[in-house]
């Protein structure tokens, strides 16, 4: 349908003129070209204007782990640090006003678009939600056609057994493969020149309640992945492949023995409330931790200078907490591990015993800079309960944590013990509703990551001002169906205000300036870049560019649907710097979009529902990959 | 079909009564804790893969297959299923133990805690049933599951509880419908502490 011409055919993946025109006429791209440095007004469209709450930090010497340089995406965040910073800067706050759709591709599948296209040399690779298909599109070629699709069919039962919809965060690249898991628990290998399947690793069953959905990592030959299912009793773990052949190099449990665990010689918890032999079985009553979830869903981090792997693992089952008396060991920890042999160098458990769902899979952003004084390696943990946290990564030493959004159910965290400083009025228990707890179990922000510019020393946080009402109840375990035990209704947080786009100081420990939306929450991922700019989207649709320093906005685009998707960037066979998001709402907490949940129940899908009443006046799904260059 | 299924199914009640361990939860009243065994020597990491655990061994009731036939919606016309009425269409007590089986069954956890949909469909008035929702297709739903996740239940719960789920589904929007959603706060008040954003 569109046409090109000679001239870029041969360099470029572009679009005619009167293309660009009627692009231009149907997106806010029709802004004056000339002045690309001035904004385009946002209160035209109801975009927010930042608001300063503090100076920038002071400029420091500070380092990502192995940073991202060759204008690829190959790993899931772009970076084994989990930054999601690129350096790329041809794209910047000076000329992103002229930003404009080169391609898009609907695929339409009505569900959330989480993740990120993967771009390896001159294609592009796109994880669809269930089916979870994999598409390959060539650069080269103009407006980017399809090469293959590997179409892996999973077993369709697995969608009845997704707590939070039916998505994928995405795939890796590794020795020639495009890496992915599939929401029946299983994970494949495609040659990424022919689409073929190279291999294919069936890692659980969804009849005791276990899917995947996290985008995997690769180390060394090894791919790491993860399972789903805290909400359905599964029990968690992350087991470690060889990207060869797809057979089993070790698996990691987060409840049971210290054995399954891979819990032994070399683990060394800063903390004592983290030390003692098989707390994976003594923090439970008997057998209860062979479903007590602590998936691993989340994203995976690594540092190659300490040779560590890092992620967090989620909430244990059920959310009646009553019933699972004890600390309940692993589950909402953080662990280190050697990524060769599994085995735990540290852990951090967030909120022992957790009341609230407050799954710690959030991602771990890996940076070196000076903290008080002295260079350090630290971890970074924008968590679901509420609180910026920071690590040294080497031990697992707590040296900061400071609240994000409004939080009640803690008070603070004791640098001395780990331990947070609960307020017991917010913990909810059998027999009693407890009322305005915040955050709610979406938490100060969910699974959507953070990027982190080392430029400006910030971190830019989607989040989220939702609050619960919970009230427990005793619940049967019935193997695959729902292993819950808590009515939940979710709200607007204090102040009314849904979500907001925060510049968090990481030295310092506040907010620089934040961008507040006021009817919808935020839920997609964000990406730093070079070029002074961080790119977001939003649960309406509107896909953002903002100045770095100051979150002025330089430029938006109305796509589709909701975004829920992480942007990422890439350099194109023609030298090009591109931008590429997902668009396409689904997920947890905006899932009351899809037609398949009501508006008129608040406590549906597990209470996210009375968070976002109105979402289907503002978005419905339909996914679409979305590339925008200059 | 539906009473062919039916008569398979009487005959069947016996069986899948007495085949009710201590943990089953029972079809009414308070459901039974995970009566959980301790296993000392956990799961080997080497038994993997194809081998995933089973939790609390023995004691939990295995997984209700989630099998069911391909999807076609039965629509109103010459079916006889079109005629047949829930026996307890009427009556107020089945209502609320309807009401009481969604939740301890956990349909809630999938379908929403009053039906609103989640990882299963909306089950309330405004959602379009893709297997009808006349009383026939959401007995056979419920019985025999469907392609797309929803587990088959006619082996575990005998006919007249599933009756009795049908007629709590059928009430939903209706004054009928018992133990209704209390709506959301227009959010949360504001004394919470609150940063300035
Ligand atoms: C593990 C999650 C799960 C549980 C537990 C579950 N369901 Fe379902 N249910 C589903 C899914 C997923 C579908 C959609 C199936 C499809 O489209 O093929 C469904 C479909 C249905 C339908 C048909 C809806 C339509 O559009 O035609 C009915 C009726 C239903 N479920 C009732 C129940 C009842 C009653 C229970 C409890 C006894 C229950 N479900 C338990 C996941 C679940």
């Amino acid at each position: 349908m569109m046409a090109h011409d000679g001239r870029q055919r041969s360099t470029r993946w572009a679009l005619t003129a009167a293309t660009l025109t009627a692009l231009a006429l149907a997106g806010p791209a029709a802004y004056p070209q000339s002045s690309v440095s001035s904004p385009p007004p946002p209160s035209a469209v109801g975009a927010p204007t930042p608001k300063q709450l503090n100076p920038l930090p002071a400029a420091a010497d500070i380092h990502t782990v192995a940073p991202l340089a060759d204008g690829q995406w190959t790993l899931p965040a772009g970076d084994y640090a989990n930054t999601r910073f690129s350096p790329l800067k041809q794209i910047n706050a000076a000329n992103v006003g002229g930003l404009k759709v080169v391609s898009t591709m609907a695929d339409g599948i009505p569900h959330g678009w989480e993740g990120q296209p993967l771009v390896v040399g001159d294609t592009m690779y796109v994880v669809t939600p269930y089916p979870d298909k994999l598409i390959a599109i060539d650069l080269k070629a103009p407006q980017g056609p399809v090469k293959w699709i590997y179409n892996p069919r999973p077993d369709p039962r697995s969608q009845g057994v997704a707590c939070c919809d039916v998505v994928n965060r995405g795939a890796v690249y590794a020795d020639g493969k495009i890496i992915y898991n599939l929401l029946d628990v299983e994970t494949v290998a495609v040659d990424a020149n022919t689409g073929k399947q190279v291999w294919r690793t069936k890692l659980g069953s969804i009849k005791n309640g276990t899917t995947i959905t996290m985008a995997p990592l690769v180390v060394n030959g090894k791919v790491f992945v993860g399972n789903s299912g805290n909400e359905l009793g599964t029990r968690g773990w992350i087991t470690a492949l060889n990207v060869s052949d797809g057979s089993i190099a070790w698996r990691a449990y987060s409840t049971g023995s210290d054995k399954d665990c891979l819990i032994g010689p070399e683990f060394k918890p800063y903390y004592a409330k983290d030390r003692g032999k098989d707390l994976g079985i003594k923090t439970w009553p008997p057998g209860q931790w062979k479903i007590g979830g602590g998936a691993v869903w989340g994203w995976i981090s690594y540092d190659p200078e300490t040779k560590l792997l890092f992620y967090g693992d989620g909430n244990p089952g059920t959310w009646d907490p009553t019933q699972r008396p004890g600390d309940n060991k692993w589950s909402n920890t953080i662990f280190a591990r050697n990524p060769e042999t599994g085995q735990a160098v540290w852990a951090f458990q967030e909120d022992a015993h957790d009341a609230w769902d407050y799954d710690t899979t959030i991602e771990n952003i890996l940076i070196d800079m000076p903290w008080h004084g002295r260079m350090r390696k630290l971890l970074i943990h924008p968590g679901r309960m509420g609180f910026v946290q920071v690590f040294d990564r080497t031990d697992g030493q707590l040296l900061s944590a400071e609240k994000y959004v409004p939080v009640n159910w803690a008070r603070s965290y004791s640098l001395q013990t780990g331990l947070p400083d609960e307020d017991p009025a917010y913990r909810p228990h059998l027999g009693a509703t407890t009322s305005n707890i915040c955050p709610s179990s979406t938490g100060g922000k969910d699974w959507n990551p953070t990027a982190f510019d080392p430029q400006t020393g910030l971190l830019y946080i989607q989040a989220h001002n939702v609050c619960m009402t919970d009230t427990p109840h005793k619940v049967s375990y019935i193997a695959g169906t729902p292993y819950l035990g808590a009515d939940v209704t979710m709200f607007p947080g204090p102040g009314g205000w849904e979500g907001a786009f925060i510049a968090w100081d990481v030295a310092d420990a506040r907010p620089v300036w934040t961008l507040q939306e006021t009817k919808l929450p935020l839920f997609g991922g964000v990406l730093a870049t070079g070029g002074n700019l961080v790119f977001y989207g939003t649960l309406d649709g509107w896909f953002r560019a903002v100045d770095a320093r100051t979150g002025r906005i330089l430029w938006q685009f109305k796509t589709s649907s909701g975004i829920v998707g992480e942007p990422m960037t890439f350099v194109g066979p023609d030298g090009k710097q591109y931008i590429a998001v997902y668009s396409g709402v689904g997920g947890w907490l905006p899932v009351a979009a899809l037609p398949s949940v009501s508006e008129t129940d608040p406590t549906a899908a597990l209470g996210t529902v009375g968070a976002v009443p109105d979402i289907k006046k503002y978005t419905s799904p339909g996914g679409v990959l979305y590339v925008f260059g200059l | 079909m539906l009473r062919l299924f039916l008569m398979v199914l009487a005959g069947l009640i016996p069986l899948a009564m007495s085949g009710c361990s201590a943990s089953d939860p029972p079809p009414s009243g308070a459901p039974a804790p995970p009566a959980a065994a301790e296993s000392a020597a956990g799961t080997p990491a080497a038994q993997l893969p194809g081998t995933p655990t089973q939790p609390v061994n023995g004691t939990v009731p295995p997984a209700l297959a989630p099998v069911g036939p391909i999807p076609g919606p039965q629509m109103a016309g010459a079916d006889p299923a079109t005629t047949i009425q829930s026996p307890y269409a009427n009556d107020p007590s089945a209502l609320e133990q309807g009401r009481q089986l969604f939740v301890e069954m956990n349909c809630a956890g999938c379908h929403g805690g009053h039906a609103g949909g989640g990882m299963g469909p909306d089950l309330r008035p405004d959602h379009i049933f893709k297997y009808g929702n006349l009383p026939a297709n959401l007995f056979d739903s419920i019985s025999e599951g469907r392609a797309m996740g929803m587990p088959a239940w006619g082996t575990k719960l005998p006919p007249d509880v599933i009756w009795k789920l049908v007629t709590y589904i059928q009430s939903l929007g209706t004054q009928q419908e018992p133990d209704k959603a209390a709506p959301a706060p227009a959010h949360a008040p504001d004394s919470i502490a609150s940063p300035a954003y």
